[in-house]
């Protein structure tokens, strides 16, 4: 899952930058407005979490803005102006939760798990496919009860594919989400990736999971 | 018809009713004195009734005809203040009750007012008297009262939103690391160096908060202030902070003649408060310029730079608390968005002014003006 982060102050994006991918998630930082709606144009994120008071394009605006071109995104407001009038705004624009500054990170991370599985097919907080279950919160894997060791960028990877259960998913799209804008990027990565989480699939017996479909992508 | 202004005051009817009620008593006694006189003259001679009428002198009858009526007049004069004191009374308390009853509904009010029920007003509707002066004149209290109340309010919530924010950062931080698996020697440096930058804001925050409040207020602390002293002192502290920034400093005030009465504590830190603001906002390499000069009755003190200027609807609101021209520069800067609200509240309170004038591109020059001090 890819998320933009959108916050004017530096030391606290970047340490939410660090802690989100930590997480698996793919993360880039926004500094103020402008930038974050040139990144939002380019780059097909899953979640912006946006801060209200930005400088050159308010956060509302912001908002706004990326509601017009993208429904699909999910947009967690942070604000330090606990006013209902402003946290009302917000979600009318088009904020699907918010946060009031100063939080705490696990409580950031459930909500962004939250939104995040709106947006999916499922709602249910464990993901699940045949025998193969994810537990995105505690970031580990299991296959008929017995866990599977995956980096996280390979959870990442899976969690995708298993979000989009039934779809073709192609390795730009999973580049796109799985990895962020320093990521190196080849779909070469990809390949490799995909390579070790079938071994490790298969190490417990769970072969044939994931289907490659030629020039297209992949499928679960 | 209209009433002339004075014929609706209280104390115009309250003369009015005593006039009223003393003609009232003076009717009642004087019936009663003439009442006393026609019952001595129309009632049945006194000296027959008397048992020893017959053996009378002309003298000793007209003595008994006089104490007789002497007698009656004191019976029915008595008789008479006895009813005025009466009706005095229980007038005077009717009376005094509906004057002040009004008086009542404003102290009554008066005491259910508190700090969070400022909004409740009189609303005295009568007549345009005292009363009514009175109910109007605390209404406008409370007016001033409840925007007092509620600039204070709007200060404190920008002042902990203002501080929410270094707090959100150490939080974050500190919740990150917390979070990983086994952190590195690096990953606690980074975070030490970030609770530090956060600590060192609220510090300045706070210390900035209690400059505010403070002013330049405490009369205790006035003495003759020579502007010429402060502005040396200010660009001596300056000068290395400006160096570092490659920006020239240069100072222009006479010798003498720069007197004001004031706090210099607080008079220096206006100043000094102009001078950082020049230096931080500047281009790489611009000049700052301070100088002092004497208007007669002002001493007037001019901090002019180089920097990108302010637009005009920014320059109407550079001294509100925590208004940044541009946040993120001035966050990046270590500010705090008080520093020029400090300068007003510091001039302010020492009888001045100060002003800015500027052009995008051109730079800014900001005035201070302060009333001159002739020694005697």
């Amino acid at each position: 899952m890819r998320i933009l982060i959108v916050e004017d102050e530096k030391d606290l994006a970047d340490a939410l930058a660090r802690g989100l991918h930590k997480q698996g998630y793919a993360a880039d930082v926004a500094y103020d407005g402008e930038e974050a709606l040139v990144l939002a144009e380019v780059n097909d994120y899953d979640l912006i979490v946006l801060d209200l008071n930005l400088p050159r394009i308010d956060g509302v605006e912001v908002c706004r803005r990326i509601r017009e071109s993208r429904s699909s995104t999910g947009i967690l407001m942070l604000t330090a102006r606990s006013s209902v009038g402003d946290r009302v705004n917000g979600l009318d624009q088009g904020a699907d939760d918010y946060l009031i500054k100063p939080f705490h990170f696990p409580e950031l991370l459930a909500r962004i798990r939250a939104i995040l599985r709106r947006e999916g097919p499922t709602r249910q907080p464990i993901l699940r496919v045949e025998d193969l279950v994810l537990d995105p919160n505690a970031q580990r894997a299991f296959f008929e009860g017995v866990e599977i060791r995956l980096t996280t960028r390979e959870f990442a990877v899976l969690e995708y594919l298993i979000r989009n259960a039934g779809r073709i998913v192609s390795q730009e799209e999973l580049l796109e989400h799985v990895w962020n804008e320093d990521a190196n990027l080849f779909t070469h990565t990809v390949k490799v990736h995909m390579m070790n989480i079938r071994k490790k699939l298969s190490k417990v017996g769970a072969n044939g999971l994931i289907d490659t479909v030629k020039g297209r992508g992949y499928v679960i | 018809m209209r009433l002339p202004a004075f014929a609706k005051t209280l104390r115009f009817k309250l003369t009015l009713w005593y006039v009223a009620i003393i003609i009232l008593f003076g009717a009642l006694f004087l019936v009663a004195v003439n009442l006393a006189m026609q019952q001595s003259v129309t009632g049945p001679p006194v000296f027959l009734s008397h048992p020893m009428a017959a053996s009378q002198t002309p003298t000793e009858i007209y003595r008994l005809v006089r104490s007789t009526q002497l007698g009656l007049l004191r019976n029915y004069s008595l008789i008479g203040f006895a009813g005025l004191v009466v009706i005095g009374a229980v007038g005077g308390h009717f009376l005094s009750g509906r004057m002040l009853k009004p008086v009542d509904r404003v102290s009554s009010l008066a005491a259910r007012i508190s700090s969070t029920n400022l909004k409740e007003r009189i609303g005295y509707e009568g007549p345009d008297d005292e009363i009514k002066r009175l109910a109007d004149t605390f209404d406008d209290m409370l007016e001033r009262l409840e925007s007092a109340f509620e600039a204070q309010k709007q200060f404190i919530q920008d002042a902990s939103h203002e501080l929410r924010t270094p707090i959100a950062i150490a939080q974050t931080n500190i919740e990150v690391v917390e979070m990983e698996e086994r952190p590195g020697a690096r990953d606690y440096k980074r975070l030490i160096e970030v609770l530090k930058l956060s600590l060192d804001r609220m510090s300045k925050l706070s210390d900035n908060l209690l400059l505010l409040s403070e002013g330049g207020n405490d009369r205790s602390r006035w003495s003759v202030v020579d502007m010429s002293a402060v502005l040396d002192e200010v660009v001596e502290e300056a000068y290395a902070q400006a160096a570092a920034a490659h920006i020239s400093l240069e100072l222009e005030r006479p010798s003498e003649g720069m007197h004001i009465m004031g706090d210099p504590l607080s008079m220096k830190q206006a100043v000094l408060n102009l001078v950082d603001n020049a230096v931080k906002y500047n281009r790489r390499g611009g000049w700052v310029k301070v100088s002092a000069r004497s208007e007669h009755p002002l001493v007037i003190v001019q901090v002019e730079d180089s920097g990108g200027g302010i637009s005009e609807t920014d320059q109407q609101r550079v001294f509100d608390r925590f208004y940044r021209v541009d946040k993120s520069r001035s966050r990046a800067q270590g500010g705090s968005g008080l520093g020029l609200a400090i300068v007003r509240k510091i001039v302010e309170d020492h009888g001045g002014l100060v002003s800015v004038h500027s052009t995008l591109g051109e730079g800014s020059s900001f005035r201070i003006a302060l009333p001159h001090h002739t020694p005697v």
